[in-house]
């Protein structure tokens, strides 16, 4: 099975996108043939265009901007289209991991449904993939294993879904939030990641929330 | 303030701008905007503005001083363009790291107290589903955006967009 994993976060290191995929990549059989590339802030080449549009599968994994994908994303799935369109993309089957900053994965239910325009668009089917909330959770507890921690739904999740892609079958869309309490999430959120990054840079309080007018 | 943001190739400003109030600030593309990299700068370094010194760093500041948000963007598989999604991606200075709950949904709070009215025009070739993706998207991106009221319209040719603002 030829499987192309493309992870669409502009991030420069260190993305929450990268975690999950890591763990899939872990998931997946190891008679696969894997490619794995990172889109970031640049655009692929026509050879790698048409190394994906040979694959059995192809997974997109993204974070969600504006309710939707990644700019840089995007341009990269309008330039892919005239790839497809030909008899080998009627067998190609896409899946998609979104992970979110809010604490709900039903939240990526809009940006599901802007792949599954672009799947009509380019000819391929779409398979389903996981809507994942709290997603820097899962870079601010990666020092947890996936399965044990607060994302061991996300990691169960995560094996299904390869079943799934090694069989080419429907996955549906699975919308998943961590195993932990949405208020103790939210004062995580407040207190442990945002305050010290901003007092590294000597910010208080106040000045986070400051106006520029 | 009008804040119209769009990706025309050409803009014509007679047939587009009918207000004669002249407060309408523009942004278009100039090709060098850089893609928003989720460094979180804009809330821990420099509160309220982007890091990425493109010309497109005030963009908190303006969505913060505009009252109506009015965007013309082709439609891609019911989402904007490229240009206009970055726009929009850079524009997160406009609010707080904070997080709040509205309606069952987690959001970000609020920088400004502004509210907006946001009207989209969508042109190009799209399906009746692309369509109803693009409202429901609008709709998403209101709440994120403070505002009031949102409006959708699609065109099947530029042409037909007139007088927005």
């Amino acid at each position: 099975m030829k499987i192309s994993i493309i992870n669409g976060s502009q991030k420069p290191s260190g993305s929450n996108t990268g975690i999950i995929l890591s763990t899939l990549n872990n998931l997946l059989g190891k008679d696969n043939d894997i490619d794995n590339y990172t889109l970031g802030v640049k655009q692929f080449s026509a050879e790698i265009y048409n190394k994906i549009v040979l694959s059995d599968v192809i997974v997109f994994a993204f974070p969600l901007y504006t309710d939707s994908i990644p700019s840089n994303m995007l341009k990269m799935l309008i330039e892919s289209e005239s790839f497809f369109g030909r008899e080998k993309a009627k067998e190609t089957v896409v899946y998609a991991i979104i992970n979110n900053g809010y604490y709900e994965g039903k939240q990526t239910h809009i940006a599901f449904e802007i792949i599954q325009n672009w799947c009509d668009r380019s000819g391929v089917h779409f398979g389903g993939g996981l809507g994942q909330g709290a997603g820097e959770m899962i870079g601010a507890t990666q020092k947890t294993p996936l399965n044990k921690g607060p994302f061991n739904n996300l990691w169960r999740a995560l094996k299904l879904l390869a079943e799934k892609i090694e069989a080419k079958e429907p996955f549906g869309i699975k919308y998943l939030s961590p195993y932990f309490p949405r208020f103790l999430w939210k004062i995580m959120a407040h207190n442990t990641f945002r305050h010290p990054l901003a007092s590294k840079n000597k910010l208080t309080k106040k000045d986070i929330v400051s106006k520029i007018m | 303030m009008n804040l119209l943001i769009h990706d025309l190739k050409e803009f014509n400003q007679d047939i587009l701008i009918k207000s004669s109030q002249n407060d309408t600030v523009i942004i278009a593309g100039n090709g060098k905007i850089h893609p928003c990299i989720c460094c979180f700068g804009c809330w821990i370094k420099t509160p309220g503005q982007c890091i990425i010194k493109d010309g497109y760093d005030n963009l908190g500041l303006l969505h913060a001083r505009c009252s109506r948000l009015i965007i013309i963007s082709q439609c891609f598989y019911g989402s904007y363009s490229p240009f206009v999604h970055n726009v929009l991606d850079r524009s997160i200075p406009y609010l707080l790291p904070y997080f709040s709950t509205k309606n069952g949904e987690t959001h970000h709070k609020f920088r400004y107290d502004n509210k907006i009215v946001l009207k989209v025009h969508f042109y190009g070739n799209i399906s009746d589903k692309e369509k109803e993706t693009a409202g429901k998207l609008v709709r998403a991106n209101g709440v994120n955006h403070h505002a009031q009221e949102t409006e959708v319209y699609f065109y099947d040719k530029v042409k037909d967009i007139q007088g927005v603002v």
